[in-house]
């Protein structure tokens, strides 16, 4: 697979931005590809939300995000008289610290209706009378439904971060004895919030409680749904490791909700997505991070072409290159050999994006204003263009054009019009995004050697510290010569996202893009009336942009015109 | 006539940032820095002297700075408060790393504060611009922790905008720091850093931290800290959304 073109690597190869989990893969291609970042829409059945937990987990444990979609959850059971206990052997290496949250409730027996033991494994297969980690969660829900006074018995469980010897390392008893009590929660108080609150919890657990892995939770809901208020409502604590998302259309500018929506997006707590369909009328949900759309149970497959390693006339075969080789890899993946996940002939989509482009604008002396300026004068002409003459009349024009901007939209559209007939020769139905890359982009250079900023936007400083609770802090130097997101402005930046949205679109194999909120811009309902009007289909972070140099605290700043600052001239 | 050039203060108005005071969760502190983590937080004492004496300047009626000067002060009294409850945060979430004795001689570091006779615009602008610019570093660049981390962030927001201030309004009313107060300001540093110990950390040793306070103080700059400008980049999938920051546009 990683020689798979004219027997070069696709990691030796300019322009190429494999992502880490693929690039891994790639180097010790042994069984399915990682799998990525995935949706599960909830049919509105509860037995569906029970099922949806598993689905989650496993998203996790192999270390992707996870989106949830709640819009169609309307009927929850009635609330539970129903009641939870734990034991855990005295014996126990962690009782210790189990003790002093929980106790046991062996004491009194014959009061508990049901005991429920949970082996040593996530979802293998386990003695008779006992439950998988996984599985215990719906026994423990069903017979919480049924008003049963559960005792989870977590004797089983190895101690907090004790290895199985497969890599693993266990998140302890008192760890997952979190998930129960946020399930014993929601079963006695049925509700969006109590629901949100177990996926905050599995995400936790599963994804910090033992080793850490890359992975993240998405809820959707959409504002219409009566639980609306109530998950915008939620503080952030009831729903740590989750991020809400919210499905709008324009009825919201009308909508009761709107002010807390505002404020909530405003707050950076809450992502913006619109209904997408396909045209045959089959609905798509985003992804975590909002640039994919997906089928539920669908999954991503990313790679980006590091526009900022490539001279302008390189940018048509690096799309190319990136879009046959990602749809090899789609090919190839055996994703749904896990049996949870749509096969690739059901999955028919791809996404190939961009990074490093603020670099690139930097090396070829174009502005982001002049860049977008031209952007949009092309995709004016270009609407005009009949659609089987566009290939050829681009590619005839493109080696033409004198004007770097011009020029440097010409070939980048071509690179995607080339690309996507590739893309479409392998039946794909979407192929196109733009991704976040807040962290692939660090691991890649541009062409004169500097960091790639990430995706399309500028960066927000031209060296910054990645921070990170995890992997602490990564320096970066951006092209000296790159614009910031001060400079460029929120409005540019929004004109250069709807550009490349409709050349996406205009391939008809758009997915979308995680498009940032930036502080400069305030989160209003004319803000919120232009989006809706714009072809972009999510928002994503609130993103700081302005007055990032009072961080410096190696000196006493001031911003006053040289001459007029008396602190300097003292 | 008032003193004060309205420009200059204008500018540091224009570039108040509004922000919510947020604390993420828990995390481990960087083997070698937990006791100076610790005091930078018992530090947090200070915050309201500052707030307490920028009231003070700003009730006196003698007072004759330019009204643009006055509204810096009225902002920065109210973002000491800010301040303080972020700080007060911070060190409920990271009450084992405070000793109950380094909380004491912070309470004695902060009454030699309040005591000491320098005009009270001079103690805040010390305070601020050689003690606090210190503090702000420790907790961003060593001490391993995003949530303190994102809080050095918040506040720094301010705090440079308080220390360019307060040392100009210093210079604009004629008024200068004593020996003494430079005495107090050294034994404050000194005794926030004398446990730091990072091996192989260019700002692991006390020494870098002392010498970048007196050279905050006298010459307004600190080239030992240039790493603090870089701003933060916040990998947001992997911080727990309480301790994500907030900011407002307006």
């Amino acid at each position: 697979m990683a020689k798979v073109l004219d027997g070069l690597s696709i990691l030796d190869r300019a322009g190429q931005a494999v992502v880490g989990r693929v690039k891994a893969w790639l180097q010790e291609p042994q069984g399915r590809l990682p799998v990525s970042c995935t949706v599960y829409a909830l049919s509105g059945e509860w037995d569906d939300v029970l099922a949806s937990w598993l689905f989650v987990s496993k998203a996790l444990r192999f270390g992707a995000g996870c989106a949830v979609n709640l819009e169609a959850l309307h009927q929850f059971p009635t609330p539970s008289a129903g009641e939870i206990g734990f034991y855990l052997a005295e014996d126990h290496a962690d009782y210790p610290e189990y003790a002093k949250l929980l106790h046991n409730c062996d004491a009194d027996a014959a009061a508990w209706s049901a005991r429920v033991k949970v082996a040593d494994t996530m979802d293998e297969p386990v003695d008779e009378g006992w439950f998988s980690i996984q599985d215990s969660w719906v026994e423990v829900a069903r017979r919480l439904q049924g008003g049963e006074r559960v005792v989870v018995d977590l004797s089983r469980l190895r101690p907090r971060g004790q290895r199985n010897g497969k890599g693993l390392v266990a998140s302890g008893p008192v760890s997952f004895s979190l998930i129960y009590l946020a399930i014993a929660r929601l079963m006695a108080d049925p509700s969006i919030p109590n629901l949100c609150a177990v996926y905050s919890v599995i995400n936790e657990v599963l994804r910090r409680g033992g080793t850490y892995r890359n992975g993240a939770v998405t809820l959707f809901l959409d504002h219409t749904h009566p639980a609306a208020p109530a998950y915008l409502a939620m503080p952030r604590t009831q729903i740590e490791w989750a991020k809400r998302a919210m499905v709008i259309d324009a009825s919201v500018l009308h909508h009761p909700l709107l002010p807390a929506l505002l404020e909530a997006v405003e707050s950076g707590d809450l992502f913006l997505a619109k209904k997408v369909y396909t045209p045959q009328g089959e609905r798509l949900y985003s992804q975590v991070c909002m640039e994919v759309l997906l089928r539920s149970r669908d999954t991503c497959t990313l790679h980006h072409i590091n526009i900022a390693e490539l001279e302008i006339e390189q940018i048509p075969e690096a799309f190319e290159i990136g879009m046959h080789f990602l749809c090899e890899l789609h090919r190839q993946s055996q994703v749904d050999s896990l049996g949870c996940y749509l096969p690739a002939e059901e999955s028919r989509q791809v996404g190939l994006g961009i990074l490093g482009l603020a670099n690139f604008l930097a090396i070829q002396g174009i502005t982001y204003d002049t860049f977008v300026n031209a952007f949009e004068r092309f995709l004016d002409r270009w609407a005009t263009i009949p659609e089987e003459q566009q290939l050829a009349s681009l590619a005839a024009i493109a080696p033409a054009e004198t004007d770097v901007a011009n020029r440097a939209v010409l070939f980048l559209a071509l690179g995607y019009l080339r690309s996507a007939k590739i893309a479409r020769n392998y039946g794909m139905e979407r192929a196109f995004t733009i991704a976040p890359t807040a962290t692939s982009s660090f691991h890649y250079r541009d062409a004169h050697g500097y960091v790639t900023a990430p995706n399309i936007a500028p960066p927000i400083a031209l060296s910054v510290l990645r921070d990170s609770q995890e992997f602490g802090l990564w320096e970066a130097d951006y092209h000296p010569y790159a614009e910031t997101a001060a400079q460029v402005g929120f409005d540019v930046y929004f004109r250069l996202a709807c550009c490349f949205q409709r050349l996406m679109n205009s391939t008809g194999l758009a997915h979308a893009i995680s498009f940032d909120l930036w502080d400069q811009q305030p989160i209003d309902v004319q803000f919120l009336s232009r989006w809706l009007d714009s072809p972009l289909l999510t928002t994503y972070y609130r993103t700081p942009t302005l007055g990032l140099d009072v961080v410096d605290k190696s000196r006493i700043l001031c911003d006053v015109r040289p001459g007029e600052c008396q602190t300097c001239a003292a | 006539m008032l003193l004060g050039n309205p420009a200059f203060y204008q500018a540091q108005i224009d570039r108040k940032r509004i922000w919510r005071p947020v604390c993420g969760v828990s995390t481990p502190i960087t083997p070698g820095a937990e006791t100076t983590v610790g005091r930078a937080l018992a530090l947090r004492v200070l915050e309201l002297d500052v707030q307490s004496w920028v009231n003070a300047v700003i009730h006196s009626p003698e007072l004759p700075l330019v009204p643009e000067a006055i509204r810096c002060l009225q902002l920065a009294a109210e973002e000491e408060v800010n301040h303080d409850q972020v700080l007060n945060m911070a060190a409920e979430r990271f009450a084992e790393m405070i000793s109950t004795e380094d909380q004491q001689t912070a309470y004695q570091l902060q009454k030699l504060w309040q005591d000491h006779p320098d005009h009270p615009i001079i103690k805040a602008g010390v305070l601020e611009s050689a003690v606090f610019f210190v503090v702000l570093p420790i907790l961003r660049l060593l001490s391993g922790s995003a949530t303190l981390r994102i809080i050095s962030n918040d506040i720094s927001n301010d705090e440079s905008r308080h220390a360019a201030q307060n040392r100009q309004m210093a210079i604009d009313l004629g008024y200068s720091w004593s020996p003494s107060l430079n005495c107090l300001r050294k034994d404050t540093v000194a005794w926030l850093v004398e446990r730091l110990h990072i091996p192989n950390h260019r700002l692991g040793s006390p020494t870098v931290w002392l010498d970048a306070s007196d050279s905050l103080l006298e010459r307004m700059e600190a080239p030992q800290l240039a790493d603090t400008r870089r701003p933060s980049y916040i990998a947001f999938f992997e911080q727990a959304n309480s301790g994500l920051p907030v900011y407002r546009s307006s």
